[in-house]
Formats: structure tokens, sequence, C-alpha cells
């Protein structure tokens, strides 16, 4: 398969600052060195707990925020180098669903205000008549009927809010859709919706995913590959039916062992990890992962491991990586 | 022993148009040194369920309509709120959704802990302090004599949940509520919350009721399980049983919409339509609108609670043929 999308040695860095002068006093390393492909065509899963920097890369990528350091390449394109102009003209092509629904609606214009608005900025001539049968289409094939077009976000329940945006990101015929924690607010029967229709989209649009979500088994259900990152940086991306089976990061392994199975005859005896991620600021040298991990050693606290390829399809930053 | 017995328990709440009715059908008991789960969705009644047995529904404008409530054979529904002041918080225990906001930001947590020991237990600063610190170590909190001085915002999100426990945990309660404990948490932290309130609970004896909406959390701790939809427990029973062969088509249908890991794809299913809200029940059976196996009676009655053979309760017109058998 052809790469769509390639990071390469992708940083972003957060001053922190302090006191009435805003003096630096460190720097939070949200997303740190990473390098990774997206290919065509597939869902790419990024999992990780809170701080590690998934929702940074999303927004690097979208370039909504800028990088410090590195290269996206969208189609052998730098994004980070495009225009004002052309950077509109690629985001028709590149698309995002975010975590809140409640929040990514703007609770005074009604759905069909909210989704002919895109045709707007984008500055797509299209009549009156076409823009209105093509959101009845998008209403359509995200499962909302057509008097849902006058209805305001208020009157709809969560799983139907996620559908009007997921409508909206199809809107411009998208390539690429980046998809945060899109069904973290939901319940799980209408998470369970929202991911059926997801996949069915995908199909029928040739889309090609990046799909972040904290919940480990619903990736492994999800995606093809799965890209785990801790603090910032990417510790392993491997195929996403090995994460349960053969995780090589000790910390992919804590994670799929943290996952409680809804089976009582599955119970978990001891507790796979203990302690906490810790704070971003001001990483010391070595493996990110090192004060937590089981099988540290001397070297794991003075040098950072880099990712490797260690089989096929199977990429791991770790001194000792696991048995496959 | 049976700690806490809950029967067929209505709650009404008055809002500006008219009264609503968040439960109608709770039914679930809870043994000594068992830990119960109560599982359901968003407006299902898990949290309001948690405020009328802790007495707390008159403080947000709601009243028990029905049903009945008692805790070690007394009624709780017939106590004053004098009386209530020496269950709440002393026997019976809540720990409420968000741990982040249960902790009061301007004093050190040490102190929070104190406070309640205090307020129920005939103990003094130096003694209550002391006990403080020891809980608070047995919760597997690292350097409690340091933690015992800081504040909530210098405490990680697991530390804080800690702290929240011991708070719930030190008037000596025989009955613990625990409200959603891990949703604010990652996995990682998430799985030794989870081993700490098994640790917690089952040590000293008490009962625990964990609300969750996770059937992860739920069948990783729980010995019973009470399903809630739409304001009713639809299904109660042995854990086993109810993962192992669900009986109610709420529940079966829930277990399939989980992915899992290792899971076939194209295995995943969803429950059709949406959680329907407080003023938005359907009549009689409150889940016919999205149930595989509906039929015509369903929506004019509501199902009563039948009791199957194997211990468990469920709340389904498909069983009502098994009531005429053993009748």
């Amino acid at each position: 398969m052809t790469d769509l999308i390639q990071i390469r040695n992708l940083s972003k860095h957060f001053p922190v600052t302090a006191g009435l002068l805003h003096r630096t006093i460190g720097t939070i390393k949200a997303v740190n060195d990473v390098t990774l492909n997206i290919e065509h065509g597939e869902i790419l899963g990024v999992v990780g707990e809170s701080g590690c920097g998934k929702s940074t890369l999303a927004r690097l990528i979208m370039r909504l925020i800028e990088p410090t350091s590195g290269q996206i390449l969208y189609d052998d394109q730098d994004i980070c180098r495009l225009e004002k102009l052309q950077l509109r003209q690629l985001r028709r092509k590149m698309q995002m669903v975010f975590q809140d629904p409640y929040s990514a609606l703007d609770p005074r214009y009604s759905i069909i205000r909210s989704l002919s608005e895109i045709f707007k900025i984008q500055k797509i001539e299209i009549s009156r008549d076409k823009l209105q049968d093509r959101i009845a289409e998008l209403l359509e094939t995200v499962g909302l009927k057509p008097e849902h077009n006058n209805a305001y976000p208020h009157q709809l329940s969560g799983g139907q809010k996620q559908r009007v945006v997921i409508a909206r990101a199809l809107a411009l015929t998208p390539e690429f859709v980046i998809l945060d924690e899109p069904t973290a607010a939901l319940d799980v029967s209408v998470q369970a919706q929202v991911i059926l229709l997801l996949q069915k989209l995908r199909e029928k649009f040739n889309l090609t995913y990046l799909f972040i979500s904290h919940d480990l088994a619903l990736v492994d259900y999800f995606c093809n590959r799965v890209v785990v990152m801790y603090l910032g940086s990417v510790v392993e991306i491997l195929p996403a039916n090995q994460v349960s089976v053969a995780p090589r990061h000790p910390y992919t392994k804590a994670l799929s062992d943290s996952v409680f199975v809804a089976d009582p005859a599955a119970r978990k005896e001891s507790v796979p990890i203990e302690g906490e991620v810790p704070s971003p600021f001001n990483l010391p040298p070595g493996c990110v992962f090192e004060a937590r991990c089981p099988s540290a050693q001397e070297v794991c606290r003075i040098d950072r491991p880099a990712l490797r390829e260690i089989s096929e399809d199977e990429y791991v930053a770790c001194h000792f990586p696991l048995a496959g | 022993m049976t700690l806490l017995q809950v029967e067929s328990l209505r709650v009404r709440f008055k809002t500006e148009d008219g009264y609503v009715e968040p439960l109608d059908g709770v039914s679930f008991e809870i043994e000594k040194g068992q830990v119960v789960g109560l599982v359901g969705e968003t407006g299902s009644g898990k949290s309001v369920t948690a405020q009328a047995i802790m007495g707390l529904l008159p403080f947000v404008r709601g009243e028990v309509t029905g049903g009945r409530m008692t805790f070690m054979g007394e009624d709780l529904l017939s106590l004053t709120e004098q009386e209530w002041q020496k269950y709440r918080g002393a026997k019976l225990s809540l720990i409420s959704q968000n741990p982040m906001t249960s902790l009061d930001p301007v004093y050190r947590v040490g102190d929070q802990i104190v406070e309640g020991m205090r307020l129920h237990l005939d103990i003094t600063k130096t003694k209550a302090r002391q006990q403080a610190i020891d809980l608070m170590g047995s919760l597997q909190i690292p350097n409690p004599e340091r933690v015992y001085h800081q504040y909530p915002h210098q405490l990680s999100g697991g530390l804080k949940q800690r702290i929240v426990i011991a708070m719930g945990l030190c008037a000596g309660p025989l009955l613990l509520i625990a409200d959603e404990p891990t949703t604010a948490l990652d996995v990682t932290v998430q799985a030794q919350i989870v081993a700490l309130f098994k640790e917690a609970a089952v040590e000293r004896g008490i009962g625990l009721l964990l609300i969750t909406h996770d059937l992860g959390v739920i069948a990783q701790l729980c010995d019973k399980v009470a399903v809630m939809y739409a304001g009713t427990v639809v299904e109660f029973g042995d854990a086993m049983s109810v993962f192992n062969e669900p009986k109610h088509p709420y529940t079966e249908s829930l277990l399939h919409c989980i992915p899992k890991l290792g899971m076939q794809k194209g295995s995943l299913m969803a429950i059709p339509g949406n959680v329907p809200s407080v003023r938005t029940f359907p009549k009689g059976c409150r889940y016919h609108p999205r149930c595989r196996y509906v039929m015509p009676v369903c929506s004019l009655q509501k199902p009563a609670e039948i009791h199957l053979e194997n211990g468990i309760n469920v709340a389904c017109l498909k069983y009502s043929n098994y009531l005429r058998k053993t009748a």
C-alpha cells in the first residue's frame, strides 16, 4: 500500500512560563520526535493515556497548531509549508470529528445551517437547490431523517449530534478523516451504532481514518494498525490484532492487561502496573517509560531507545522488547 | 445477612413543568461483605438510586412515592432528617462521581478525612489524625504523613481518588456506595483503584454498591449485578449468570455492544434508537421500542418482576409464561 501521510520527526513543544515577565522555565514536549506513516485506505489507531500527545498529534496533522520541528507530508506535499489558500484547498480533503459533539455544533445554528456553513467557508459555488439536495443526502447517509434539517442541537441526542458532526466532516467528500475520541461522550449502545456507521462510511467512500482513543478494546476492534503513545513519544506501532496477543513494548502490555473484559470468568488477580503517568514537564533523558517499567535497566535511564523495526509491520522503541 | 434491601422503589421529581418519574421499579439487595454492581446508561437512574438510599432526595426536590427501603431491618423511608444524621456518612457512605470536585481545594486533604471522623466518631483530634494516616497507608497512598498536609491540586487523579475513598471509609460505614469511581481515571490507574476497592470493601466485610456504566469494571469486581434501564432494574442476579446467560433482552444486547480485545471483525452489534430521557419514557415496558423480541403487549403493560429459578429477577413480559407455569 502507498502512504497517504508521512510524518517525519514531528515535535511540538509548549513553553511553560512563570512570573510577571512570563519567563520560560521549561518546556512540555507534547509530541516528541514522532515518525509514522498513514497508508491509503487504512484505519490507523492511536492509543495512550491522558497527556500522551494523541490529540496534539491530530491538531498538528490538521495544522490547527504549528509544529516546533519536523515534517508532515500529505501526498508528498509538506502541510507545514502551505500558504493560506493552498491549506484551505487541502482541508477539503482532510476533516476532523471531535470528541464532544455537544460543543462541536453551534447551539444557535439549525442543522441545515451548520452543514451549509462549510460550503460557504470553502467558497464553493453551489445553487440553493443543489445545496439542499446535498444536505438531505448527507443526513440520509449518516442515518438521520429529513425532519432533522431544521432541528437545533439541543433537540438532538448525543448520538444524533455526533451523526451531524460526521455528516459535516463528509460534506466535501474528503479522503482522510481524523476521529478524535468520537464515541467517548456516548453511551455504549450508541457508541456501537456510531462505530458501525463509521465502518460503513469508510467502505462506501473509500476513506482513510486516523482513529484516536483511550479505549484499547475499541481500537483493537476498529483499526488495522495501532500506534501506542506514552508521554509524547511513539513507543510501539503494531498490527491491531497483535495488541492483546503479542505486544512487544512493556507499556503496550501493561495497557492491554489493564483492560477489564466484560466477563467475570476473566477476572484479573493482580494489578498490571503501579504508578501513574508522570508530568510531561522536563522529561528525563532516558526512556519515557523507564520509571514505571518492570523490565527497566541501567541503560534505560540514560539512553532513549529509538523506534526500530523488529519484524514486518512491527516497530518498537525499547531496549528490551518482549518476545513476540 | 441482608444489609440493604430495596423493593420496587419509585421516585419522582418536581420540575417546572410538572412531575417526572426517574425511578419506577428499582429492586435489589446487598448482603454483608458483598459487592453489588448497578449498571446502566445515561439517564437510567443510577445516581438517583444512590441519592435515594442516602436520603438526599429532599435536597434535590425529589421524593419517594412508592416501594420500600430497609437497612439492617430498619425502615429508611421513615427516618427523620435528624435521625438521618446518624446514618448518612456514618453507617452509609457515598463516594460521588468526580474525585476532582469531592475535595475542597482550600483544605489540606488529611484534614478533610479527619473532619468526617470527628463528625461521626467520638475521637480526639490527635487520634483521628493518626487513624487518618493509617487509613491512607492502607489505601496504598505512598508517604501518607506528607500527603496528609498537601492540597488537592498537588495530587494526581489516582491519589485524589484514594483520598476520596478514605473519606468514604473514615467513619467505618457498613455500606459504601461508589458512584462511577473510576470513570475519570486512565485505564492503568483504573485497574489499581478497582483492586483497591475489592481489598478495602471485602477485607472490612462491608457491603459495596458500585455504580458504573462500565461492564468491564462490574465483571471484574461484583458478586451480583443489577442492570438498570430507564429507571427500572430490568435484571438482577449473580454476576456469572447475568454475564453468561443474560435473561433480559436489554442485558443481552448491551453485552454485544461492547468491543472486546481480540474480538472478530463484524461481530459488534448496536441497539437501534436512543436512550430515552426522563421526559420521554415510553409507555408499557420502557425498553420495548428498542427491543428485538418486542410483542404487541409490551407497549401496553408494564412488566412485573419475575423470579426465575436460578435466583435471577427479571422484568420482561417474555417470561410471563414462566409465571403462569409455576403458579
